[in-house]
């Protein structure tokens, strides 16, 4: 058996105009599949007048419309609860998972079959062994496991690569430090912001991470896992170095991740996946260099077909020659660089102004509301809401913050929420569109951990 | 024997996708108790994104009991 710094080398390594090849023959087949027991995507198919035959190569892509979240949603919302999307019967499925966000109060819903929770393994399998990752690590999970997808994948990704996995569960952060020091994890695995948060608690109880076993961090789940500094932060106070990875429910696993080679960017995994980058405002597909939405193709997931989604993640293309690892596999430059749309990212998990809204709006005593958002302690993030209380509801003002808490937490995994009054008439009003959101966090759409608390305590999020 | 992007297949390749045709036929075996069913599940599933991976099986395992 041979050493190797690829988990795949025969594709990792394929020439481009073979990998192309490979995609095509991948597209043809998913489309075919799709076409004959798919539902919703027979009518995505013949609404733009595709049909199998079409399909010969992978430049026959673009003959595919765009598929958006919100279709996905209309789609399961108009059959609950999966819709007429699935192309496998869901008495096959072995796994249910949903998204962590909401647009609107609806949750996506998602059954992977026995082939596809192995795959989705898989895709994280590349990362872990590309960033150095070997059978003789132990691997530390914080994650809060649940129907969150979070490092589920990864997981199993480290089972089958023969490592010592440590899933920490709902512990409590100074208990998941002990378990770090006491199992001798070399491997961690959190969002950055836990990350972080996990270090400063280290610090209180004595333990100096940066001269123990850790030495590889490997974060997902916000965009701050590819921002230079806040990298530079934890690998300083982990000794270790941190590699980014991302990835979405949708998919059920990663798509992009970090090699050795760390080239300020991270590789596709183009033999599992096609992304294209395009203008969100044309839909034009954009060349490499060029900053702009990334829609996803997967050909993995056999319950769930995959065809052009939008992701609204913003990113930068460029070429595999990038990175000097030998894969030919194409690099986001700088990881996933935000969203196109409003969602925030706060501990991993997203939240939607828009969804907030909806929940806030059933709470009678709320007159005008804020959603506020703040780094505390330099370095760990909070979201709540600050309303005004609506004349003639004031004894029920503490009432309805408490509920209110437990609602949002509720339909955000979890994530606490605080809750207070604000003063009649303080809060802003507007005459066009509202804008609710104040955003004073150090790092937007992410960069600071988790609660000490353990509900709001989240892994990554694919 | 070609694979997908049309090189010939490795000996170790010709005898993964041989290995997955025998757990194949063993999944329709009547007389598999469950404890070896759900193993020969397990295993052909894990052969066949070993395949998949090397590019040597397209679409997906449909119709088997899986």
């Amino acid at each position: 058996m041979t050493a190797s710094a690829y988990w795949n080398p025969k594709t990792e390594t394929m020439p481009r105009e073979e990998l192309r090849v490979l995609q095509g023959k991948r597209l043809r087949a998913s489309v075919e599949r799709a076409w004959e027991k798919s539902p919703f995507h027979r009518r995505l198919f013949e609404k733009a007048k595709v049909t199998p035959r079409k399909i010969r190569s992978i430049d026959d892509l673009k003959r595919i419309p765009f598929t958006t979240r919100e279709a996905w949603m209309d789609c399961q919302a108009g059959a609950p609860l999966f819709g007429d999307m699935l192309a496998q019967p869901p008495e096959e499925a072995v796994r249910y998972h949903m998204t962590s966000g909401t647009t609107g109060r609806t949750p996506l819903r998602v059954l992977d079959s026995r082939v596809d929770w192995k795959w989705i393994a898989e895709c994280w399998c590349y990362a872990f062994h590309g960033f150095g990752v070997r059978a003789d690590d132990v691997v530390f999970f914080a994650f809060s496991y649940g129907t969150f997808i979070g490092f589920w994948g990864a997981h199993y990704a480290c089972e089958k690569m023969g490592c010592l996995v440590l899933p920490s569960g709902n512990m409590t952060t100074p208990n998941r430090v002990r378990l770090i020091e006491e199992m001798g994890a070399t491997v961690v695995c959190a969002t950055p912001t836990y990350a972080l948060r996990l270090a400063q608690e280290a610090r209180e109880m004595g333990v100096d991470l940066a001269r123990g076993k850790v030495r590889r961090v490997i974060v997902s789940g916000e965009p701050a896992g590819s921002i230079p500094a806040t990298k530079r932060l934890i690998e300083s106070q982990w000794g270790a170095k941190v590699a980014d990875t991302a990835g979405m429910t949708e998919l059920g696993t990663i798509m992009m991740f970090e090699c050795e080679k760390q080239p300020g960017g991270a590789h596709l995994v183009e033999d599992h996946f096609v992304e294209e980058v395009i203008d969100p405002e044309t839909g034009k597909e954009l060349p490499y260099g060029e900053r702009g939405e990334r829609v996803v193709t997967s050909f993995g997931r056999g319950m769930i077909p995959v065809f052009r989604y939008r992701t609204r993640d913003l990113v930068v293309k460029v070429p595999h020659s990038r990175c000097p690892c030998g894969r030919t596999f194409d690099v986001y430059d700088g990881g996933i660089l935000g969203r196109v749309d409003d969602m925030l990212l706060v501990r991993g998990t997203n939240v939607y102004p828009r969804a907030v809204e909806a929940i806030v709006r059933e709470h009678a005593p709320v007159d005008e509301f804020q959603i506020l958002l703040r780094t505390v302690d330099g370095i760990r993030d909070e979201i709540g809401v600050r309303f005004e209380v609506r004349a003639g509801h004031e004894p029920d003002a503490q009432g309805c913050c408490r509920r209110l808490a437990e609602d949002l937490a509720r339909n955000h995994e979890g994530l606490s929420f605080f809750v207070e009054t604000a003063a009649t008439g303080s809060l802003p009003r507007f005459e066009l569109k509202a804008k609710r959101v104040k955003d004073e966090r150090i790092v937007k759409g992410g960069g600071a951990p988790a609660s000490p608390k353990a509900p709001a305590e989240k892994g990554a999020k694919p | 024997v070609k694979d997908l992007v049309g090189r010939d297949m490795t000996p170790a390749e010709t005898r993964l996708v041989r290995t997955l045709k025998h757990v194949e036929a063993l999944l329709s075996d009547p007389e598999l108790p469950p404890c070896a069913l759900a193993n020969a599940r397990e295993a052909y599933a894990s052969l066949w994104i070993a395949a998949n991976d090397l590019a040597l099986v397209v679409g997906k395992p449909d119709g088997l009991p899986l």
